[in-house]
């Protein structure tokens, strides 16, 4: 009688510890899973957010996404402007070859650049 | 420069010694580039006009930081060139083209604080009072 119930405890034994490695193995299944729709929702955003922000800043500034690289516009040698040079209250005013504008006597000795920012 | 600059051309510029000339610094984000793109788009129709933009925009720099393209259009028509072809060039990218070339220009010369005044090659950095110009230039001239 003891034999058998302590062969009952045994199998009854063997049998929870069984049922728990599986729950354990389980658990780390369910990373795998959960991999899946991450992978699935981040594509799906980026895709459709992507262009958002490119579009968006085109409204209030036009040309901002046209001049993004430095390269670029050394890239696309510009033309030197045609301008025709007028006056201001009798100043001879002028866009130079390198496309600066001066104000003056183009021919005056003494040139003086302001490299500046109108901010 | 605004300040020295209105004593530098009355007193040189006027008297054909000096020229006076701007090149754009592109430092401070959108506001720099749209800024020196809307008095490159004026100063294409008339050269002259670009100055008028110039002095407004220094005088108006608050109004810069959060100006858009209205801004600039309203601008160029009151200055008195022609809005269209403002529009046209503002648009198409023509003046913001030629402005990042000229900061990228400015870059190549290692000229990095602004701003800088250069006088035949002498360098003065940041705002100045006419005297110190006065002084560079007169040592300058011929």
């Amino acid at each position: 009688m003891i034999r058998y119930l302590l062969l009952f405890f045994l199998i009854w034994g063997l049998v929870g510890c069984g049922s728990r490695s599986t729950a354990v193995d389980q658990g780390i299944e369910t990373v795998a899973p959960t991999a899946e729709p991450a992978e699935v929702v981040t594509a799906q955003p980026t895709a459709n957010e992507a262009p958002a922000p490119a579009d968006t800043p085109m409204v209030e500034s036009p040309l901002a996404t046209e001049l993004p690289t430095a390269t670029e516009a050394v890239v696309q040698p510009t033309a030197t402007m045609l301008v025709q040079a007028t006056e201001s209250a009798g100043i001879p005013a002028g866009l130079t070859s390198d496309n600066i504008f001066y104000l003056g006597n183009p021919d005056a000795p003494v040139t003086v650049t302001d490299f500046s920012d109108f901010l | 420069m605004l300040g020295a600059e209105k004593e530098i051309v009355e007193t040189f510029v006027t008297t054909g010694q000096v020229k006076i000339a701007f090149s754009p610094l592109l430092d401070l984000g959108p506001g720099s580039i749209n800024s020196a793109a809307a008095a490159y788009c004026i100063g294409f129709q008339d050269p002259a006009a670009f100055w008028l933009a110039h002095d407004r925009f220094f005088e108006e720099q608050s109004t810069i930081y959060t100006a858009g393209r209205d801004y600039y259009v309203q601008v160029a028509s009151e200055i008195g060139v022609d809005q269209a072809t403002f529009e046209q060039c503002y648009d198409n990218g023509d003046g913001h083209a030629l402005v990042t070339e000229r900061d990228n220009a400015r870059r190549q010369l290692e000229i990095y604080n602004r701003p800088t005044i250069d006088i035949n090659g002498q360098r003065i950095f940041g705002n100045q009072r006419f005297s110190v110009f006065e002084d560079v230039i007169r040592a300058a001239l011929p």
